[in-house]
């Protein structure tokens, strides 16, 4: 079943490399709260990187720079072999919470991130068509988000994100808000669409089982801002989600994460 | 949507509420005129004598013309409505979004505690009480737009940033933020307020006329209140009110309409569907 190999070396056409990343937020009381500290990230092209953490760590705080939402404070990013500005990395963005405007159908979400391309009326209408197929929703098209369920809302938000056609997809904790069945339903169709699309996916989560059912690499990020882990998942595909070797390898995570953890509060 | 006997029953529009508001109407004009047996029928007239008096004001048979007194009071209602909307919606989304926001709450709920009553003996003192439209609408305006500013600023406040967050990670433009996120994410604020501003216009327009005009309703009530006459200013007050009470639920079918997207609104598709 593995026919993907393993983006490791980093020499793929489209990989990305971060390095050197650091993000400084002053808070309301004026202290420097250091979130990224010297981040080197590679992700390689077609590939499931996962970045792991504890709430509070700057998990998310990567994937917002890498989306061009937030300023990074120093570092440099390279895109398929050249230095590219994050505003101008093709991603699409999936939410912890879907994030779609409630007054709009569930067809307008979509084309709302359309419009501002250069598209025809009729490639629009196409690529909503796709996308809505893919996520499984073609026959809510003219529903309105309150209408569907948490499960299909996050469709819908995977849906507009894949819409824009991005060569890496950056989710934040997409399915931490979904009830246990409707998130491994999502997961098992997440892993589908991998597959057919080969798209590069940067996925965040605090979930370590998640992480080792979805990823190929997961890497660790620290309270502190720094990567102190990184680890190949090299089960074979499709997995199990209760399949003894993979909670053998989320034992083993949890322990190297609880005695980093350990460590650097002992300081 | 169900039924008062618990039957589900499918129509566009609030069926349920028509009944109980029938027998509460019942129950009312009931006491009304039980109580009009007690008093002369110049200080609580009865429903039959208050109906003879209410057409013949509507009907022109009153010592003032009803048509020209309504008309110049609706204008005046309508006037100061578009300056209170107008007003309000600019200094509530200032208020809520800009960096002035910070001198302009506090003023704001100043003069929202400021008594309309004030400012009409203010404005007729300074401005006389010869004016058509001045005076009455300035007051109304004074009065009435602190409530529809502070409503729009709650709105603008409540805009997601999550939303934001996400249209700038799509590079949506300026032009389609304001479009498909802040106007639509305002619009319950609008409505509710364009409610609130027409119901307030209208009473305050009839305070503001008492003190500061020789024409329109409150005028004409006035008189009738140095006549000792209350069944005439009862009869005076009727057709307006009942032509308010039509803008008003006019406005929320509008509003009802608009919102098809709110689960609530539209009871008979409501039901969530599953993944």
């Amino acid at each position: 079943m593995v026919n993907r190999t393993i983006a490791s070396e980093g020499d793929d056409l489209m990989s990305i490399h971060v390095t050197n990343l650091s993000k400084t937020f002053t808070e309301d009381e004026g202290e420097e709260l250091v979130v990224l500290d010297d981040i080197d990230v590679t992700v390689g092209d077609g590939e499931f990187y996962t970045v792991m953490g504890p709430s509070g760590c700057g998990k998310s705080t990567l994937l917002n720079i890498l989306a061009g939402t937030i300023p990074m404070d120093r570092g440099e990013i390279e895109y398929a072999g050249s230095p590219i500005s994050p505003t101008d990395l093709p991603v699409g963005y999936v939410f912890q919470e879907p994030r779609l405007l409630n007054w709009r159908t569930v067809g307008e979400n979509v084309d709302l991130v359309l419009r501002e391309r250069d598209l025809s009326k009729s490639q629009r209408e196409e690529r909503i068509v796709d996308v809505l197929e893919m996520v499984g929703l073609h026959d809510e098209r003219e529903s309105y988000p309150l209408r569907l369920s948490g499960g299909m809302r996050q469709r819908v938000g995977i849906a507009r994100a894949l819409a824009v056609d991005p060569s890496i997809l950056l989710m934040d904790e997409p399915f931490s808000s979904l009830d246990e069945l409707t998130a491994r339903n999502l997961r098992d169709d997440l892993l589908d669409l991998w597959k057919s699309t080969e798209k590069t996916i940067i996925f965040v989560t605090h979930d370590i089982s998640e992480a080792v059912y979805l990823s190929e690499s997961v890497t660790f990020l620290d309270t502190r801002g720094r990567i102190f882990h990184q680890s190949e998942i090299e089960h074979d595909r499709p997995r199990e989600p209760d399949d003894p070797a993979l909670l053998e390898t989320e034992a083993a995570l949890m322990k190297t994460f609880f005695d980093h953890m350990a460590t650097i509060q002992s300081v | 949507m169900y039924g008062y006997l618990g039957k589900r029953v499918n129509v566009g529009y609030d069926s349920r509420l028509y009944q109980p508001t029938l027998y509460t109407l019942i129950a009312f004009l009931g006491l009304w005129q039980l109580l009009s047996l007690f008093f002369s029928p110049r200080d609580l007239p009865g429903l039959v004598h208050l109906a003879e008096i209410t057409y013949s004001v509507v009907s022109g048979a009153d010592q003032f013309s009803f048509v020209e007194h309504a008309w110049i009071t609706t204008q005046r209602i309508l006037v100061s409505f578009v300056f209170i909307m107008v007003i309000g919606t600019v200094l509530g989304i200032t208020m809520g979004v800009s960096k002035y926001k910070e001198f302009l709450t506090v003023p704001v709920m100043i003069f929202l505690t400021f008594p309309a009553v004030v400012w009409a003996f203010i404005l007729v003192m300074w401005f006389g009480a010869l004016t058509t439209y001045f005076v009455v609408v300035t007051v109304t305006v004074l009065a009435v737009t602190p409530y529809v500013a502070v409503n729009i600023w709650k709105g603008a406040e409540s805009i997601d940033d999550d939303l934001l967050e996400m249209a700038h990670s799509f590079d949506l433009s300026t032009t389609a933020i304001w479009r498909h996120i802040f106007v639509p994410a305002l619009m319950p604020f609008l409505y509710s307020s364009g409610r609130l501003a027409f119901a307030l216009a209208w009473k305050l327009s009839l305070v503001a006329e008492i003190f500061g005009s020789s024409v329109g309703i409150g005028f004409v009530v006035h008189y009738y209140f140095g006549a000792v006459r209350a069944d005439m200013i009862i009869a005076w007050s009727i057709p307006m009110m009942l032509a308010m009470f039509g803008i008003e639920r006019a406005l929320k079918i509008v509003e009802k309409r608009s919102f098809a997207w709110r689960p609530e609104v539209d009871d008979v598709h409501s039901e969530v569907k599953t993944a």
